[in-house]
C-alpha cells in the first residue's frame, strides 16, 4: 500500500525483521527520491529528511519465489511532548498481521503541526506514596461513613 | 409585500465580544415575514446588492455574512416579526395520497410507561425556516398535553394529527420530537441543519437528515419545492406536484414574472436535495422546511468522570464497550493532572427508556415543566407561534438524585454563570488544600491535591513549599477582590483570565511550579465538578438541550472550532493529544484554555457536503472563552491541524472554518484534475439553480474562499453564417451568459488556409464579422474560462461553415 505525506517528515528505520531484504521507495519528493534498502546483512539506511508538498512512501519485501512485492502497511501516528507527530509505518508480509517486519518512523519537521516540540516540561508534582496511601485511606473511611 | 429593510444596523453574532459588534453599520438589513415578501425580495435586489440570510447568529462561522444585504429569519434582538409560523398549507394540504393513506394504515406507539423504542413513526411538520429549535420541539410535545389546558390542538403543527384522527386513526394526537439534537436550541431549525450541526447520537446523521423537503427562494426571485427522488420510508414522494403549483403557482407568488406557475419548480432529485441540505446559504434563502418528526421519547443519561488516557485506546473501535448505548460524548480536560500524565474526561452515554414521570406524576414526564413549561401567550405575533414560559428562558434541566424525575434549583455554576462570583466557592476549596498541605509541611493532602500530584519522590514539591505560601496569598487575595466585587464585574473568561495571569505569568520560576500546581488544582476542580458522575432521565428536550439560557457570562465573546474525523482513524487519537501537548507547553509560559476539548459521534448523512461522511464520525469541538489568552492560540492551533492533509479532517460550517477552496476540494473531490466526487455534484446542483452561476446573488467572501462556487463555465452556444457569396464576411454568434460574471470568452476562428482570426476578451455575448479568405471549411472555437482562486477551468465548444 502506498502511504501518501504532505510536508517535511525524518525517515527512518525503526526495526525490521533479518529473514529476506525489504526496501522502501520514495517518490514525488523535492531531492529525496529513491529505493532506500534495508537488507538482511548490511547496514540500515541513514535515516533522511523528505520535503515535498505531497510525496508517497512504499515499502516492499523481496519474496524467493516472486521477487519484490508490496507489504502491507498499517500507520500508528502519535504526538507526543517529546517528538510531536510521528507516524510508524508497521510492514506486514504474508498476512500474519503484526506488522512488525519492517517499521520506519516518520516524524514531521513542519514547525506549523510541531510548534513548540520537544515539549519541555521541567515540573514534578509528586508527593511520597505514603501521603497518597493515607489520603486514600481516610477518603475511603469518609466514604464508608456516608 | 415588500419586506422591511433598515439601513446602518450593526451586525453581530451572539458569541462575539458583545462589547464590540462584529460590523458597527451594515448596509442592508432586510427582515422578511412572508414567501412573497422573500420572493419580492430575491427578485428586485440589484446585481451588485448581494443578499445573504441568517437564522439567530449563533454560528461562529462567516456563512451568514453577507457581502450587503444581511437578511434575518429571525431577527436576534427580539423586535421583529420572525418567519416563524408553523404552515399547515402543505402538511397535510398538498401530501401525496398514497404517502397520507400509508400514515393512516400506522399506528405510532404512545408516548408512555410502556414504550422504549428508539425512533417511533413519522409526522412531518412544515415550518419557515426562522423558528427556533426549542420553539419546535416545544410546539411538537405539546400535542396532546393533557396537562396543558390549551393542548395545542388548534395549532398548525396538529392539522396532520387532527384530520388522521377524523379518518380514524387517533394515534398521532400525541406528543412529537425532533429525533436528534445538538447541545442547544436557540438556533433556527433551519440555520442548525444548514451547517451540519449535529448530536451525539452514534447510529443517526445530523438534523439535517430529518429534512424531506424544502421550499428555496433563489436569486432573481423563482423559487422551487424541492424533494429527494427517492421516496419516503413509507414508498411514496411525501407532496403531490399539483397540489404543490396550484398552491405556490398562484400570481401572488409571481415575482419578475408574468404568471406565477411561471416562477414556480417542483424539483425531485436527489442530488439537488443533498447539495441543498447543507449549502452554506449559496442557493438562495430557504423559505420553509419539512422535517420528519417521532413520537416523543425519554432518555436516560449516564456520566461517568474517568481519564482520556483510559479511554482513547477504544474511541477507533466502534465495537469497543464505548460504542453500546445511543448517545456518546467524550468530554476532555487540556490542563493534566497526575504529575502531567493524565486528563480528566467525562464520557456521558444516553439511550431510550419509556416515559420517566416527574415526581408526583404518572404521566407528566420529567423535564417538560422545567424546560418547556406552559404555554403564556397563545400566539405570539413576534414569533407567529404560541410561546412558552420557559423555552428558550431557562437553565438546564438539572434532576436531583435524590428524588427522581423532580429537579434541583439552577445548580452552582448556573447560577455563578449570571456573572463570575462563582469561581470564588472553588477557589476557596483549592486554597484550604493548599493551605493544608503547606501547613502539614507536605503530609496532608485532600482530594484536589490527591488528583493533581502522583506517587514519587515528592522532593519537588516540598521545596516548593515557601513559594506556595506567596502563592496562596496571591489566591486568597483575588478570591477576596472577586468576592467584592459587584455584580456587574467583568465576564467570566474576563476573571479566568486575571486568575490565570497571577498564576502563571510570573517570572521566577519557582513562583511559576507553585502557580502552575495551584491553576492545576482550580481546573481539576471545576472540571470535576461539571462532569462528575450522574445518572438522571428525563424527556427528549431537556436532556439533549443544556444550554443555559440564562447565562450572562459564560457563553460570551467565545470561539470555537468541530473538527471531524473518520472515527475509526488514528489521526483521530493523536489530534486530541497534539492538542493537550500544545496545552501543556502553552501553561508553562503563562497561557492556558479556558474551555474544553469534547468529541461526540454521530451516523453517516446524506448532505454532499455535511462533515459526516463516514459510518463512524467523530466530532471533536474545541471551545473556550477569547478573554482568557491562550485560547485562542489553542484553537489556532487545531486549525492548523485540523487544514493539514496529513491530518486532512473536515471543519464544522457553523463554527470557525477557514477552509480555502483548495482544502475544501481536498476533502470533498472535484479539483481540476479529478472533477468527480461529493463537491462536483454540489457544484452541479448549483449550476443548475442559478443558470450554472450566472445568478449569483447569494455569492459571498466565504462562499469564494471556500470555492462554493459554480467554478466549471458553460461553452454555451455558437453558430456561423454568411460567408455567401464567398466575398461576403462570416457572422460569428455566441451566448454564454449563464456563466459567472467574471467568466472570460475568447473565440478563435480559422480559415481553410490555417489562418487564425483571434479574439481575446469578449463579452459573455455578442457577435463578430470575420473575413472570409477563400472557399472551404471555416472553423470556430469558442472557450469559456474560470479563474478562481488560482484555479482555472475552461470550456470549449465550436462550429463550421463552408464556403463556395
Amino acid at each position: 500500500m502506498t502511504e501518501v505525506f504532505y510536508g517535511e517528515w525524518a525517515v527512518a528505520v525503526v526495526s525490521h525483521e533479518r529473514a529476506y531484504d525489504q526496501r522502501f521507495t520514495i517518490t514525488g519528493s523535492d531531492a529525496s527520491d529513491g529505493v532506500y534498502l534495508v537488507s538482511t546483512t548490511g547496514s540500515d539506511p541513514p535515516p533522511v529528511n523528505v520535503f515535498g508538498a505531497q510525496w508517497t512512501l512504499t515499502i516492499e519485501w523481496d519474496s524467493p519465489a516472486s521477487g519484490w512485492l508490496e507489504s502491507d502497511v498499517r500507520r500508528t501516528p502519535t504526538y507526543t511532548a517529546q517528538d510531536g507527530l510521528v507516524i510508524n509505518l508497521g510492514a506486514d508480509v504474508s498476512f500474519e498481521g503484526d506488522y512488525d517486519e519492517l517499521v520506519l518512523s516518520c516524524r514531521s519537521l513542519d514547525p506549523p503541526l510541531n510548534p513548540r516540540r520537544p515539549v519541555v516540561n521541567p515540573y514534578d508534582f509528586t508527593v511520597n506514596p505514603n501521603t497518597i496511601e493515607k489520603y486514600k485511606r481516610q477518603h475511603q473511611k469518609q466514604r464508608v461513613k456516608k | 409585500m415588500a419586506c422591511i429593510e433598515v439601513s446602518g444596523k450593526p451586525w453581530t453574532r451572539k458569541h462575539d465580544n458583545p462589547a464590540v459588534p462584529l460590523f458597527a453599520s451594515v448596509p442592508v438589513t432586510a427582515f422578511p415575514n412572508s414567501l412573497e415578501c422573500l420572493i419580492e425580495l430575491c427578485a428586485s435586489h440589484a446585481p451588485a446588492d448581494r443578499l445573504k440570510a441568517a437564522g439567530s447568529h449563533w454560528a461562529l462561522s462567516e456563512a451568514a455574512i453577507s457581502d450587503r444585504t444581511f437578511v434575518e429569519t429571525h431577527d436576534p434582538t427580539n423586535t421583529t416579526q420572525a418567519m416563524g409560523r408553523t404552515l399547515d398549507e402543505v402538511v397535510p394540504g398538498c401530501l401525496d395520497a398514497a404517502f397520507y393513506e400509508a400514515l393512516k394504515r400506522r399506528r405510532p406507539a404512545p408516548y408512555d410507561r410502556e414504550h422504549k423504542d428508539e425512533n417511533t413513526g413519522l409526522y412531518p411538520v412544515h415550518f419557515e425556516t426562522g423558528k427556533r429549535v426549542f420553539q419546535l420541539y416545544s410546539e411538537l410535545d405539546l400535542l396532546g398535553d393533557t396537562s396543558d389546558p390549551f393542548k395545542g390542538e388548534d395549532l398548525p403543527v396538529a392539522t396532520l394529527a387532527r384530520q388522521l384522527a377524523g379518518d380514524g386513526n387517533p394515534s398521532y394526537l400525541g406528543p412529537w420530537a425532533i429525533p436528534t439534537l445538538g447541545g442547544a436550541g436557540g438556533q433556527t431549525v433551519f440555520g442548525a441543519l444548514t451547517t451540519g450541526t449535529h448530536g451525539g447520537d452514534i447510529h443517526m446523521g445530523p438534523i439535517a437528515d430529518a429534512v424531506m423537503a424544502m421550499h428555496l427562494v433563489t436569486d432573481g426571485g423563482r423559487h422551487y419545492w424541492i424533494e429527494p427522488s427517492t421516496l419516503t420510508s413509507l414508498g411514496a414522494p411525501l407532496t403531490d406536484d399539483n397540489a404543490l403549483v396550484a398552491l405556490y403557482g398562484q400570481d401572488r407568488f409571481r415575482g419578475n414574472q408574468p404568471r406565477g406557475v411561471d416562477n414556480f419548480e417542483v424539483v425531485r432529485d436527489d442530488t439537488a436535495f443533498n447539495a441543498l441540505l447543507v449549502g452554506a446559504g449559496r442557493f438562495g434563502i430557504a423559505y420553509s422546511v419539512v422535517i420528519g418528526t417521532v413520537r416523543q421519547y425519554t432518555l436516560p443519561e449516564e456520566r461517568r468522570l474517568t481519564n482520556w488516557e483510559y479511554v482513547k485506546s477504544m474511541v477507533n473501535d466502534p465495537t469497543s464497550s464505548l460504542y453500546t448505548k445511543r448517545f456518546l460524548q467524550i468530554a476532555v480536560c487540556p490542563t493534566p493532572h497526575a504529575n502531567f500524565t493524565k486528563h480528566l474526561a467525562g464520557v456521558t452515554k444516553r439511550w431510550n427508556v419509556p416515559l420517566a414521570p416527574k415526581a408526583g406524576s404518572a404521566s407528566v414526564p420529567a423535564g417538560r415543566d422545567e424546560r418547556r413549561g406552559p404555554v403564556v401567550n397563545r400566539f405570539d405575533p413576534l414569533i407567529q407561534a404560541p410561546r412558552f414560559a420557559l423555552a428558550g428562558n431557562s437553565h438546564p434541566y438539572s434532576p436531583d438524585p435524590a428524588h427522581p424525575g423532580a429537579a434541583l434549583p439552577p445548580s452552582f455554576l448556573e447560577q455563578a454563570c449570571m456573572n463570575a462570583n462563582f469561581l470564588v466557592g472553588v477557589l476557596q476549596e483549592v486554597a484550604k488544600e493548599v493551605e493544608d498541605f503547606i501547613s502539614s509541611n507536605g503530609a496532608v493532602i485532600g482530594g484536589t491535591i490527591a488528583g493533581v500530584v502522583a506517587a514519587g519522590g515528592g522532593a519537588a514539591l516540598l521545596a516548593l513549599l515557601p513559594v506556595l505560601e506567596i502563592l496562596l496569598l496571591v489566591l486568597l487575595a483575588f478570591i477576596a477582590a472577586l468576592a467584592a466585587a459587584a455584580p456587574s464585574n467583568p465576564r467570566l473568561g474576563q476573571t479566568m483570565n486575571d486568575l490565570k495571569d497571577s498564576l502563571l505569568n510570573r517570572p521566577d520560576p519557582a513562583q511559576r511550579a507553585a502557580g502552575l500546581f495551584i491553576w492545576q488544582l482550580i481546573v481539576f476542580k471545576l472540571f470535576s465538578s461539571q462532569q462528575d458522575d450522574h445518572d438522571y432521565e428525563a424527556i427528549s428536550y431537556a436532556v439533549m438541550d443544556g444550554h443555559d439560557y440564562l447565562d450572562q457570562s459564560c457563553d460570551v465573546n467565545g470561539d470555537s472550532i468541530e473538527v471531524f474525523f473518520d472515527a475509526t482513524d488514528p489521526m483521530l487519537i493523536a489530534f486530541v493529544d497534539a492538542l493537550l501537548v500544545f496545552e501543556l507547553g502553552q501553561e508553562t509560559v503563562g497561557k492556558a484554555m479556558g474551555g474544553y476539548i469534547s468529541l461526540r459521534f454521530t451516523g453517516p448523512t446524506r448532505a454532499l457536503i455535511g462533515m459526516q461522511q463516514h459510518p463512524h464520525t467523530c466530532a471533536v469541538e474545541v471551545a473556550g472563552l477569547k478573554d482568557v489568552t491562550g485560547t485562542q492560540e489553542l484553537i489556532d492551533f487545531a486549525v492548523t491541524l485540523a487544514l493539514d492533509p496529513n491530518f486532512n479532517a473536515v471543519l464544522h460550517w457553523g463554527q470557525r472554518n477557514p477552509s480555502n477552496q483548495a482544502q475544501v476540494e481536498h476533502r470533498f473531490g472535484d479539483t481540476v484534475t479529478s472533477p468527480t466526487g461529493n463537491l462536483h455534484a454540489w457544484r452541479s446542483a448549483l449550476s443548475q439553480l442559478t443558470d450554472n452561476g450566472r445568478l449569483d446573488g447569494f455569492s459571498s467572501a466565504f462562499t469564494r474562499h471556500a470555492g462554493l462556487e459554480v467554478v466549471e463555465p458553460l461553452a454555451g452556444s455558437l453558430t456561423m453564417a454568411g460567408g455567401s457569396p464567398s466575398s461576403q464576411p462570416i457572422l460569428v454568434s455566441w451566448d454564454c451568459r449563464d456563466n459567472p460574471p467574471a467568466t472570460t470568452v475568447a473565440l478563435d476562428v480559422t480559415a481553410p488556409s490555417g489562418a487564425h482570426h483571434g479574439f481575446a476578451s469578449l463579452p459573455l455575448a455578442g457577435q463578430r464579422w470575420v473575413a472570409t479568405t477563400g472557399t472551404g471549411t471555416y472553423q470556430a472555437q469558442l472557450t469559456a474560462a474560470i479563474d478562481f482562486n488560482g484555479e482555472q477551468r475552461t470550456a470549449t465548444t465550436s462550429a463550421t461553415l463552408t464556403v463556395s
